[in-house]
């Protein structure tokens, strides 16, 4: 199976401090990868890393078989990111269909194309309204959407289902499943939310700065440095919604 | 009854106008867009310095700013890149600078140098050479624009995110950091300095508080645009003021009046 991201003993020096220190991970084709770890572990830093938006000091960074800063366009169109909520510039007057259009190119510039996109997650509705006037939920469904459009090989996808009601963000992890298993679509997904992890993904590292262990969810959420992490048992809530 | 459009200080002035409301009022809209709106009243400052060398060297002023303000333009940009500093912050920095700068040197080197005509601009003193350099930078402004536009919406929505999606980010703010200082540069000579920036950035700030849309804030930009014109070129024909003051004063007005708009607007649809 090829991998579609490869870390190998990643070091990030940021702020006078080591970020990250040997960390190791990567994401095969098919595979849905949980990034987790507790606030300010180094969890964006590495999305960031491997999308080449900050350098590393040490170790090795593959991505689609390339180092990060040799990414062409073309590669990029390869790669979905969704970015962490409330980050948005939520001030100009901008429709959601100028959005997508703006984002997607000229292969979507048919509203029809457009309201197909947003039907992957429901949000067909959204398609006029104006940017600035939606909820939080609502702006990561657009962002989310807009990443899926382009039939990626690899999602980096960050806390994507902040915000997002508990039945969409079912709908939406089923939609990721669906990539995954179909078109063998491969994830790293950063996520706080346990019962999201245990349920969807098929392999779980977690990371406090360093590489503190892996494996299958249920291995990894019954390990006790868990307990050290979140500061208490861990044991997963079952959303109502994923128990329909 | 229109005998004075037989002047060409008048037909030029007019000329000037229209192109300055053709292209200023949808530039705005991409500079409030990137949040430049106090780097172009920066590079607007740089005209001192420009102005000053134009007068020392015997050169045309208009020439030497299309010269001077990209590079000082880079310059600001280069220094925001290498330290990192508040924008805010270098902004001042930068204003401060160019202005006692140019000043210095037309005291030190007594460069006859009108600093009314800098500050409010010479409309009535507009010859065809600058109605041309206007017309190139329409041109060449609204290639760019047509260019950028995409790019320039994505990096406005969020910068990162456009990083990661392979827009090569600091070419296109760049390149439109450097077409921004070719308008400011240009227009100084009709309207000067000061009022310079509110051409710029008031219709499209107007705008902004009662579109829903890009394209209707481009739209509506345009017609304050026009609107602030002709306008503020009737006031200053009626009154003693000069007509850069005049526009700059009525776009104000008309933006305070919106700004008291729009939340009442959005009352309405919440």
């Amino acid at each position: 199976m090829a991998n579609l991201l490869e870390v190998v003993e990643l070091g990030v020096w940021l702020g006078g401090r080591w970020v990250l220190e040997g960390v190791s991970l990567s994401v095969g084709e098919g595979e849905l990868v949980a990034l987790i770890g507790p606030n300010g572990a180094g969890k964006t830093t590495l999305l960031r890393v491997a999308l080449g938006l900050i350098p590393y000091q040490r170790g090795e960074v593959r991505v689609l078989g390339k180092l990060p800063a040799k990414l062409t366009p073309a590669d990029r169109a390869q790669i979905g990111y969704v970015p962490q909520a409330l980050q948005f510039d939520r001030t100009m007057p901008l429709l959601v269909s100028e959005l997508l259009q703006a984002m997607l190119g000229e292969h979507f510039s048919r509203r029809a194309a457009l309201q197909h996109v947003l039907e992957a997650v429901d949000a067909q509705h959204l398609l006029d309204r104006e940017v600035r006037a939606l909820s939080g939920g609502e702006l990561q469904r657009v962002v989310v959407a807009a990443a899926l459009a382009l039939e990626p090989r690899l999602l980096l996808l960050d806390e994507p289902a902040t915000g997002i009601d508990v039945g969409v963000r079912r709908q939406f992890y089923d939609l990721i499943e669906e990539q995954r298993t179909h078109r063998g679509v491969g994830a790293l997904v950063v996520s706080h939310d346990l019962s999201i992890v245990s349920r969807y993904a098929t392999r779980v590292v977690c990371i406090h700065h360093r590489l503190l262990c892996t494996g299958t969810p249920q291995e990894v959420l019954q390990m006790p440095i868990m307990e050290e992490l979140y500061g208490h048992p861990v044991s997963v809530y079952q959303h109502a919604a994923s128990n329909e | 009854m229109l005998e004075w459009l037989e002047f060409d200080f008048v037909r030029n002035a007019l000329l000037a106008m229209a192109l300055l409301a053709a292209f200023y009022p949808l530039m705005g809209v991409y500079v409030v867009g990137q949040r430049a709106a106090y780097f172009g009243d920066a590079v607007a400052h740089s005209a001192f310095v420009g102005a000053a060398l134009a007068a020392i060297l015997d050169w045309q002023m208009g020439t030497v700013l299309l010269l001077t303000a990209p590079l000082f333009a880079l310059l600001i940009a280069w220094f925001q890149w290498r330290t990192h500093l508040p924008t805010d912050v270098l902004l001042v920095v930068a204003i401060t600078s160019v202005s006692a700068a140019g000043i210095a040197l037309v005291s030190l080197l007594e460069a006859p140098l009108s600093l009314g005509a800098l500050l409010f601009g010479d409309l009535l003193a507009i010859e065809r050479s600058d109605l041309w350099r206007l017309l190139g930078v329409d041109c060449i402004g609204a290639a760019m624009l047509l260019l950028l536009t995409r790019p320039l919406i994505r990096i406005g929505f969020h910068r990162e995110l456009a990083q990661a999606q392979g827009v090569p980010v600091r070419a296109v703010e760049t390149l439109f950091l450097i077409g921004l200082a070719l308008v400011v540069a240009v227009g100084i000579r009709t309207v000067g300095i000061l009022p310079i920036s509110a051409l710029l950035v008031l219709p499209a700030a107007t705008a902004r508080a009662l579109s829903r849309s890009f394209r209707g804030m481009l739209v509506t930009s345009a017609i304050v645009g026009w609107l602030c014109l002709l306008v503020g070129f009737g006031l200053a024909i009626w009154q003693p003021i000069p007509p850069g003051a005049a526009v700059a004063l009525v776009a104000a007005t008309l933006f305070v009046l919106t700004a008291g708009v729009a939340p009442l607007r959005k009352e309405r649809v919440g």
